[in-house]
């Protein structure tokens, strides 16, 4: 075998390497740019802060994570998981709903993360995202996970979508999460409004 | 002739095992920029258990379940659906467990109630969350743990 072909052999794969490489560093720029904010996350941000002062910026200010030590959080994202986190114990509550999160209630093994923590996390990552037009949330599309055809862990064979009533229940625990932290009513407004733009992706009857 | 031939598929071996090894470690140093001063997550250890009534509470009752829940250990929030008749508790899972938590603050009031249980078919189904005994999930969390 020739010398060139053997040199072949082992650059290519080194060139695949690099192209990869730099196509992760170049997201990593992209993100230290200007973070995308709206007012509604701004909103949020400056309300979890104490409701003080100037709404402009206050969603992307990195403050100390009340709930983790040591680390940092964007206020907009400690609002939108302080809500999510309260949610969650209602939906848990839920008759109609708590079927569908089975991973809240199921027994974690002494000191292993919990299925709260993850779905805390994945689906504040949701949220945040639809709120603050930021891409953080990396979890598949809603319609896709919300059909037992097209993914086999949602529902079942009798009962492969959910429906619009579901998304009212669901849609009504959040809502009086927010409440009972005393979001104000115009907040709760828009994050509604903003739930029910997923709504044809997650009820197969809606309008 | 033969010598070459197996000169050749020497080379082609190493040349594959090389790739899948460079292939490998991309994935590794990718997961490795993903996870880099991630830090845990928030409420990493905090697990939500709930226990249903079989008939409504009354106000005594529902003012001693609640001190009885709050004197737990690691319990961290209560809340009570009076609807549904029933109580979703979180608590530390490195202080508590659910079943220790209910035989202490619940079953001791002898009243009409049920554990909720989630059995391990119920778990195969319902809201995606990241599958962590993925090999995927699993080199995930060691790189997570060797490079933080």
């Amino acid at each position: 075998m020739k010398t060139s072909s053997k040199i072949g052999l082992i650059l290519i794969p080194f060139t695949c390497i690099l192209l990869c490489l730099s196509s992760c560093h170049n997201n990593d720029k992209d993100d230290m740019t200007v973070i995308p904010t709206t007012p509604l996350y701004d909103t949020l941000g400056w309300f979890i802060q104490g409701a003080t002062g100037q709404v402009a910026g206050q969603g992307t200010k990195m403050i100390a994570d009340p709930d983790n030590d040591g680390q940092k959080i964007q206020a907009g994202r400690l609002a939108i998981r302080t809500v999510v986190n309260k949610a969650l114990g209602i939906i848990a509550s839920d008759n109609r709903l708590a079927v569908y999160f089975p991973t809240l209630l199921a027994e974690v093994g002494d000191g292993n993360t919990t299925g709260l923590a993850h779905l805390l996390n994945s689906f504040t990552d949701f949220v945040q995202t639809a709120v603050s037009k930021q891409d953080v949330y990396k979890g598949p599309d809603m319609k896709t996970v919300h059909n037992h055809a097209t993914f086999a862990r949602f529902g079942s064979a009798d009962h492969p979508t959910s429906n619009k009533q579901d998304f009212d229940v669901f849609v009504g625990d959040v809502a009086q999460a927010a409440q009972s932290l005393n979001v104000p009513a115009s907040v709760i407004g828009q994050l509604g409004t903003l739930l029910y733009t997923t709504e044809g992706d997650i009820a197969y009857d809606a309008d | 002739m033969t010598m070459k031939l197996w000169q050749k598929i020497k080379w082609t071996l190493i040349g594959l095992v090389g790739l899948a090894f460079l292939l490998f470690l991309t994935l590794v140093i990718h997961i490795g920029v993903m996870v880099y001063h991630k830090g845990p997550l928030p409420f990493e250890h905090i697990q939500m258990a709930r226990t249903d009534f079989l008939s409504p509470l009354d106000s005594k009752q529902i003012a001693q379940l609640k001190s009885n829940l709050g004197a737990q250990k690691g319990i961290k929030s209560i809340y009570l659906n009076t609807k549904d008749h029933n109580v979703v508790y979180s608590f530390d899972n490195r202080e508590n467990s659910a079943s220790s938590i209910y035989q202490n603050a619940i079953n001791e009031m002898h009243i009409k109630a049920k554990p909720y249980t989630v059995s391990a078919k119920d778990l195969e189904s319902g809201c995606p969350v990241m599958n962590n005994h993925s090999f995927y999930g699993k080199l995930t969390s060691v790189i997570s743990k060797a490079i933080n």
